[in-house]
C-alpha cells in the first residue's frame, strides 16, 4: 500500500518535472539570441544577395559583431523589392549610426549621403564611389592595378595566340564612374607602351569599354547577349569588372559555342566561376579580397563614430586566379567540406 | 521510518484508514490535476499572447494610414475638421508606437522596431512641416514636403508590414511549437492521470482488502461456527483497529466457549462414571436380593413350621424345645426382615447370639462363645447380616473338625474414630495366601459354594457391601498366625455413616 502511494506521488513529482522542462525548453526556442548592440549600422547594396555580396556582408557583420555593432542588411527583411537608393532613403529616415553604401552613384544617391552627413550618419561606400558626395570613406578597388591585372592576363593570352592584337571589350556597369574605367583603360594602354619600350606610337590593341544598362535586375544578361550576336564586332578577349557579367559572358560563350574563340577574364571568384577557370572556359579571374572590403568598411564607419574622422579611401586587394590557383582553391575547399 | 508508519496504519481505527485510503489518492490526483491545469493554462495564455504584437502593429499601421490620408485631405480642403483628424491620429499613432513591444526578440526585429519608430519621427516632423508650410501658404514647401511624406509613409508602411511579416513568421513557428507541446503535454496528462489512475484503484484495492481481509475471516469463522465447528482457525491481526478488537474478540470467546465445552464434557464424563458406580453397586445389591429371596423360601416355610413347632413344643411343656425354635424362628425372622435394610449393631449382635445358641444345641454346646462389647458403640449402623456371616465362617471353616475344644470370641470396640467388630477363632486358621483370596474378592464363590451349608451370605458379598456402604475399600481385615493357630476377622465402620 505504501510503495502504491509512493509510486504515486513519484508519478506526480516526474509530471511536474516534464511540464517544467516543456515549459523551459518553450522559453528557449521562444527567446533567440539577442543581442545588446552599441550601434546599429546598415548596409545597403544593389543585388546584396548575391555571392560577392553575402561575402562582403558577412566578413562586415563578424568585424561588427566584434566591435558589439548591428550590421542590418536593411532590404532582406522588408516586404518588397527596393532599389540601393530607396533602401538608401530608409537608412537615413531609420537614423542609423552608420551606413555602408554600395550602388549607383546618381544625384539624388549623392543628395541622401549628404543628408546622411548632415544628420550625423557616416556613411562608407563600396565599389562604385559618389564622387559628389561627402561621404566619409570609399572602400573599394584600385582601378589602375585592376587595369595592370587586366593587361598582364591579355599579355599571356596573346603570348599564345601569336602576333595579332586582340580586341578587347572591358564590359562595366553604368554605375562605374568615367575615370575608374578610364584607369582601366589606361593602365592596360600603359603596360602595352611599357613592354614596347616607352613607345608613343607603339600599336595598342582595341579596347571598348561596354557599358551595361542596368536598368532592371535581368537587363544585364539581355545586354551581354546582345554582344555575342553581332558576330563582326565580336571582341577576341572581354574583360568583365562585375561578378554577375562574369557568369553571364562565361553562359553566352559556352550557348553560342564560342569556347576558345573569346577568352574571359572574370571578377570574383565563386564556385561557378573557379570551376569555370578550372576548365579553362573562364581563362582567369580577379579575385577580390571580399573580407577585407567588408572589415574595412566597418573599420572606418567605427573609426569615423569613435574619432569624428577616417581614411577617405581604403583600398582592396586584388588577386588573380587562373587555372593552377582555381585548382589548388577548388581542392582546399573540397577538403575543407570532407573536414566539416 | 516505513515501520513507523505501518505502525500508525495499523494501530488507526476503520474510519481513518478509509478516510486515508481515500484523501491521498483524492489529493494527489488534485494535485497533479491543478498542476497540469496551470501549467496548460499558462501555455494557452501564451497562445493567446502571441499574435497580441501582430494585432498592435495592425493597428499601428491602420493609424499611419488615417495621419496620412487626414494629412492629404488638410492638404486638400484645408478644413479644420481634416486638421483636427490629423493631430488625432498623429496622438493615436505616437501612442501605438510608444506601445509598439516586440516582446523578447531577435536582434533584427528590435532593429526593424527601432528603425520604425526613427522613420516615424522623421515622417511625423516632414508631415508636420507639410501642414505648417500649407497654413503658411507656401505651395511649392509643401508640394515639396508632401512629396516626401508620401516617400516616407510608404517606406514607414512598408516597414510595418515587414516587421509584422517577420513578427507573423516567428509567432507562427512560437504558434505551431506551442500548439505541438500542448498536444504533447495533453497526451502526457491522459496518461499520467490514466496510470496514477491505475495506481490509486491498486492502492484502493490493497487498503479496502487489507481492512475486510480479518472481517472476511471473521464472518467465515462466524459461519462454521453458526454450522457448529467450534474448532475454526482465526488469522491474527495486528493493529487496533474496530475489525481487529472484534477479531480478537470472536477468537477469545471462541477459546472461552471451546474450554466451557471441554468442561461440561469433563463433567459429563465424571456423572456417568459416577453413575456406573452406582449402577454396579445396584447391580450388586440386587444381586443379593435375588440370593436372599431364594433363600427366603426356606425361611418362610421354615418359619411358619417353626411357629408351629414352637407352640407344639409350648403346650407339651417342654421349654428347651420351645426356647429353641423361638431362637430359630427369631434367626430367621431376622434374616427374612432385615435383609434390604442396616441394621444396628446390637440387633447384628442379637443375632449373632440366636446363632451360636442354635449351633450349640445342633453341636450340643461345642462352642464356645465369649463376647466383649463396648456398649456405646451398640447403636451404630452397620449393613444387616455382616456379623452372622462370619461367625458362620469361622464355625464351618475355623473350628469344626478340631480336636481342640472351639472358642469364637466376639468383640466389638471403638478405635480412631471406627467401631471394629472382631470374629476371633481358635481353629484351623488360613494361609497367607487364603487370606488374600478372599480380601481380594476372588474366595468368594468357593465360599458360597457350600450354600447349602450356610444360609447363603458369603463373605464376599459381606466385603462388598462394607464397601459400598462406607465406600471406602479397606473394611475387613484377616488375621492368622498360621495353621491351628486361629482366624481372626475385623470389620471396620465409621462411627457416623
Amino acid at each position: 500500500m505504501i510503495v502504491g502511494t509512493m509510486i504515486m506521488i513519484i508519478a506526480a513529482v516526474i509530471t511536474g518535472i516534464i511540464f517544467k522542462t516543456i515549459t523551459l525548453s518553450l522559453d528557449n526556442v521562444e527567446h533567440e539570441e539577442v543581442m545588446d548592440y552599441d550601434r546599429h549600422y546598415a548596409f545597403v547594396a544593389e543585388d546584396s544577395e548575391s555571392d560577392f555580396w553575402q561575402e562582403v556582408f558577412n566578413a562586415a557583420d563578424e568585424q561588427a559583431k566584434e566591435y558589439n555593432i548591428y550590421l542590418e542588411d536593411i532590404g532582406s527583411d522588408l516586404g518588397r523589392e527596393y532599389s540601393a537608393e530607396d533602401l538608401l532613403r530608409i537608412a537615413v529616415n531609420s537614423k542609423m549610426d552608420g551606413i555602408v553604401f554600395s550602388g549607383g552613384s546618381s544625384d539624388k544617391v549623392a543628395s541622401l549621403i549628404n543628408k546622411a552627413v548632415d544628420d550625423g550618419i557616416g556613411v562608407v561606400v563600396l565599389q562604385n564611389d559618389v564622387e559628389r558626395s561627402r561621404r566619409q570613406c570609399f572602400v573599394g578597388l584600385n582601378y589602375y592595378e585592376l587595369g595592370q591585372m587586366y593587361a598582364l592576363q591579355i599579355e599571356r593570352l596573346t603570348e599564345a595566340g601569336g602576333e595579332e592584337l586582340p580586341s578587347i571589350d572591358i564590359l562595366v556597369d553604368s554605375d562605374m564612374s568615367e575615370g575608374a574605367s578610364n584607369l582601366i583603360v589606361m593602365a592596360i594602354e600603359d603596360s602595352f607602351r611599357e613592354k614596347s619600350g616607352e613607345d608613343e606610337e607603339a600599336a595598342l590593341p582595341e579596347i571598348k569599354v561596354v557599358r551595361i544598362e542596368a536598368e532592371d535586375i535581368f537587363s544585364a544578361e539581355e545586354s551581354i547577349r546582345n554582344i555575342f550576336l553581332e558576330k563582326d564586332t565580336l571582341p577576341n578577349i572581354m574583360l568583365c569588372v562585375n561578378s554577375v557579367y562574369t557568369r553571364c559572358a562565361y553562359q553566352a560563350v559556352v550557348d553560342y559555342n564560342l569556347v576558345g574563340q573569346i577568352q574571359i577574364v572574370g571578377y570574383f571568384a565563386n564556385d561557378t566561376i573557379l570551376d569555370a577557370v578550372d576548365k579553362q572556359v573562364i581563362f582567369s579571374t580577379i579575385s577580390v579580397d571580399t573580407n577585407e572590403m567588408g572589415k574595412s568598411c566597418i573599420q572606418a564607419l567605427y573609426e569615423y563614430n569613435n574619432m569624428g574622422y577616417t581614411n577617405s579611401y581604403l583600398p582592396v586587394g586584388i588577386e588573380i586566379v587562373d587555372q593552377a590557383k582555381a585548382h589548388q582553391l577548388i581542392d582546399e575547399k573540397t577538403n575543407r567540406g570532407q573536414t566539416k | 521510518m516505513i515501520g513507523a508508519v505501518r505502525r500508525k496504519w495499523n494501530n488507526a481505527s476503520v474510519r481513518q484508514k478509509m478516510l486515508v485510503a481515500f484523501i491521498i489518492p483524492v489529493i494527489l490526483i488534485l494535485v497533479v490535476n491543478i498542476y497540469m491545469y496551470i501549467s496548460i493554462n499558462t501555455m494557452t495564455a501564451r497562445v493567446d499572447e502571441i499574435y497580441v504584437v501582430n494585432v498592435s502593429l495592425n493597428n499601428l499601421s491602420d493609424d499611419l494610414t488615417l495621419l496620412q490620408n487626414s494629412m492629404k485631405e488638410y492638404l486638400e480642403s484645408k478644413g479644420t475638421s481634416a486638421l483636427n483628424d490629423y493631430y488625432r491620429a498623429e496622438q493615436d499613432y505616437r501612442n501605438g508606437l510608444a506601445a509598439l513591444d516586440p516582446g523578447r526578440s531577435a536582434t533584427p526585429v528590435i532593429a526593424m522596431r527601432e528603425n520604425i519608430i526613427n522613420q516615424s519621427e522623421n515622417y511625423l516632423k516632414v508631415a508636420g512641416e507639410t501642414i505648417t508650410a500649407k497654413r503658411g501658404r507656401n505651395v511649392e514647401k509643401y508640394k515639396a514636403s508632401y512629396e516626401e511624406a508620401v516617400k516616407m509613409y510608404s517606406d514607414l508602411q512598408t516597414s510595418i508590414y515587414s516587421l509584422n511579416n517577420s513578427l507573423f513568421k516567428k509567432n507562427t513557428a512560437d504558434y505551431s511549437i506551442l500548439l505541438s507541446s500542448l498536444r504533447s503535454m495533453e497526451m502526457i496528462t491522459i496518461m499520467i492521470l490514466a496510470f496514477i489512475s491505475i495506481v490509486n484503484v491498486v492502492v484502493v484495492f490493497l487498503i479496502t482488502q487489507s481492512m475486510t481481509m480479518p472481517l472476511v475471516d471473521l464472518s467465515r469463522a462466524a459461519n462454521e461456527v453458526a454450522g457448529g465447528n467450534f474448532d475454526v482457525d482465526i488469522e491474527d491481526t495486528e493493529g487496533e483497529d474496530e475489525i481487529s478488537v472484534v477479531s480478537k474478540a470472536f477468537k477469545q470467546m471462541l477459546a472461552s466457549i471451546q474450554r466451557y465445552i471441554s468442561e461440561i464434557k469433563e463433567s459429563v464424563l465424571r456423572e456417568s462414571q459416577l453413575k456406573e458406580h452406582e449402577l454396579v453397586m445396584e447391580n450388586r445389591m440386587k444381586e443379593v436380593q435375588l440370593r436372599s429371596l431364594q433363600a427366603q423360601i426356606n425361611p418362610h416355610f421354615l418359619f411358619n413350621t417353626l411357629n408351629a413347632g414352637e407352640q407344639l413344643a409350648m403346650m407339651e411343656g417342654a421349654d428347651k424345645t420351645t426356647e429353641f425354635i423361638e431362637n430359630m424362628a427369631d434367626f430367621f425372622r431376622y434374616n427374612i426382615k432385615k435383609i434390604d435394610n442396616d441394621a444396628s449393631i446390637a440387633e447384628e449382635i442379637a443375632l449373632v447370639d440366636k446363632y451360636v445358641y442354635i449351633l450349640n444345641v445342633r453341636f450340643t454346646g461345642e462352642i464356645h462363645y465369649s463376647k466383649d462389647i463396648d456398649e456405646e458403640v451398640t447403636e451404630v449402623r452397620v449393613p444387616s447380616m455382616i456379623l452372622q456371616p462370619l461367625v458362620e465362617n469361622a464355625v464351618n471353616y475355623g473350628i469344626r473338625d478340631i480336636d481342640w475344644e472351639g472358642h469364637i470370641d466376639l468383640k466389638i470396640f471403638k478405635d480412631n474414630g471406627m467401631v471394629l467388630l472382631s470374629v476371633k477363632d481358635n481353629g484351623i486358621g488360613m494361609s497367607k495366601e487364603q487370606i488374600e483370596r478372599i480380601l481380594s474378592g476372588e474366595a468368594v464363590g468357593e465360599v458360597s459354594a457350600d450354600h447349602a451349608a450356610s444360609n447363603g451370605i458369603g463373605l464376599g458379598n459381606v466385603i462388598e457391601r462394607l464397601q459400598i456402604f462406607t465406600g471406602h475399600r479397606d473394611v475387613m481385615e484377616i488375621f492368622s498366625e498360621g495353621e491351628n493357630k486361629g482366624t481372626e476377622f475385623v470389620i471396620k465402620v465409621p462411627m457416623h455413616v
